[in-house]
């Protein structure tokens, strides 16, 4: 089987599209071969069981590639949604909805990392006021303890632990974290670093983006 | 939930006066389809089309399972038209529209009930093993016509699939794995596309291929699927303005002609995928070595 052609701390090639869906905002995130596409429709009616009077409802579904969406995608819409829930102003909005719906358009790894990341692009581009934007990165410990970032789905399946970060830009904090597998302290630690290296050049290829889209 | 705007009388009253000159909003004559985009891969199986802003994904996957008691020497397919409010906004997720039922019985009815696909081919083991097809089709934005945009995206994605190569020797199966044997394609007895028309005011005007803003003033619709060999697989006429025999069969000439166009696109996009793939493992070989 071939071998990864990057070097390990390095994240496959972004592209992003804005106005990708004729939605109020739409964005389509890839790393490589992993593309979600995000619409974002609000703020807009709300139905009268799901309304706050103080703040806006946000409602994420997550629709899988293949299938129906299962257990799975349900917590994927969960932590999509308590991931931008602190990250957008949401008391702007009372009494609306502003509904986000992710589409998985194909996937080699790291989905929710691209969702999340398509997410974000996408509620910028909707025009949703927010306090701080999260983006998301993914990476593995192999078997020889090294670790590998963004890897593919091929990698994954060989993985020791394998780690999902979500960090805001303006504090740089951890927003979300999520691993399974079994790891060390130590490793733990150290994913989180090198993942706040990608995070921080993932935030820069979004602001590039914009400055582009703008100009 | 929000309902979609309706359209105001002056915009109506625009399309109307506009189709008695033969003109449509958008500038294309009434037998007229949009631009058509197919895009195949890079996975085997996906499909995205575009017919002018309506945007699908269809994306063919499968696994081996039992097949029916009553079908034996049968494999499976299954279609998955579920919508979603990236397309449809102030859609109830969860609950299916009429909008769903309607276009996952028509896609149902030209792929499945048709025949389409060789099931039995797909058999593996009668009464114990056979491959299993889902064809999961997702809107990702409507601007009219999603049903042609659907069956064409389901129909370009079952002729790029491939599943994996199987060999029975005795009672032993063995699936070979995609990295050790080429897959191989479906077979595919015919294939049939759909050609939507709307029509407006007494039946005297209608259009092809309508857009969101024709399809939301058409008094009456029909849709028919025409296969590789020019026979009608489905005509769909669920009610809406009763018709003119000679309307009917001046539509379903002209869907004929229209599948043909369609069908090269199809094959086009295949003969596209089929080089990209091609320079893709070039490209493989040369980095190994």
């Amino acid at each position: 089987m071939a071998s990864r052609k990057r070097p390990p701390s390095k994240i496959r090639t972004i592209s992003i599209e804005p106005n990708y869906v004729n939605r109020d905002g739409s964005a389509l995130f890839k790393f490589g071969d992993s593309a979600v596409v995000c619409s974002v429709n609000g703020p807009t009616e709300v139905k009268l069981r799901d309304e706050k009077v103080d703040k806006a409802t946000i409602d994420v579904i997550f629709k899988p590639l293949v299938g129906l969406p299962g257990t799975k995608d349900k917590t994927h819409e969960y932590i999509i949604r308590s991931t931008v829930e602190s990250v957008i102003k949401s008391n702007l909005y009372p009494r609306t909805l502003i509904q986000i719906v992710c589409q998985v358009m194909m996937d080699d790894g790291n989905i929710l990392a691209t969702a999340i990341n398509a997410t974000t692009y996408a509620l910028m581009n909707a025009g949703v006021e927010m306090k701080d934007i999260a983006v998301a990165v993914a990476c593995i410990v192999n078997k020889d303890g090294n670790i590998l970032i963004d890897p593919e789905l091929r990698e994954i399946e060989k993985a020791q632990s394998y780690h999902t970060f979500a960090f805001s830009k303006t504090s740089f904090g951890l927003l979300f974290c999520e691993s399974t597998g079994l790891f060390t302290e130590e490793q733990y630690f150290e994913c989180y670093a090198i993942c706040k290296i990608a995070a921080q050049e993932i935030i820069d290829k979004i602001r590039m983006k914009i400055q582009l889209d703008l100009t | 939930m929000v309902k979609e705007l309706e359209l105001s009388t002056n915009e109506k009253e625009l399309i109307i006066s506009g189709l008695k000159e033969g003109i449509r909003l958008d500038g294309r004559g009434i037998d007229d389809f949009r631009s058509l985009k197919i895009t195949l891969g890079p996975e085997y199986g996906r499909s995205e089309v575009k017919l002018g802003d309506t945007k699908v994904l269809a994306k063919v996957s499968c696994e081996v399972a039992r097949p029916y008691p009553d079908r034996p020497n049968e494999g499976m397919l299954t279609l998955n038209t579920e919508l979603s409010p990236m397309a449809f906004a102030g859609l109830e997720p969860g609950r299916p529209s009429e909008e769903e039922v309607l276009v996952s019985r028509i896609l149902e009815k030209a792929i499945k009930i048709n025949r389409a696909v060789d099931v039995e081919g797909l058999c593996i083991v009668a009464n114990e093993l056979a491959w299993s097809i889902h064809v999961d089709v997702h809107f990702l934005d409507n601007d009219g016509n999603i049903i042609d945009a659907a069956c064409i995206a389901a129909i370009s994605a079952l002729s790029h699939f491939r599943r994996p190569d199987v060999t029975v020797i005795g009672e032993d199966v063995t699936i070979h794995p995609v990295d050790q044997r080429n897959p191989v394609p479906l077979s595919i007895h015919h294939t049939p596309i759909c050609v939507t028309f709307a029509f407006f005011e007494n039946g005297d005007l209608w259009v092809v291929d309508p857009s969101l803003k024709e399809e939301q003033i058409r008094r009456g619709d029909m849709i028919i699927a025409i296969n590789n060999h020019k026979e009608i697989c489905v005509l769909s006429k669920a009610g809406g303005l009763p018709l003119e025999m000679l309307t009917i069969i001046q539509c379903s000439k002209l869907a004929a002609s229209k599948v043909d166009w369609v069908r090269e696109k199809i094959q086009d996009a295949i003969a596209n995928a089929a080089e990209v793939e091609k320079r893709k493992t070039l490209r493989e070989i040369i980095i190994d070595d």
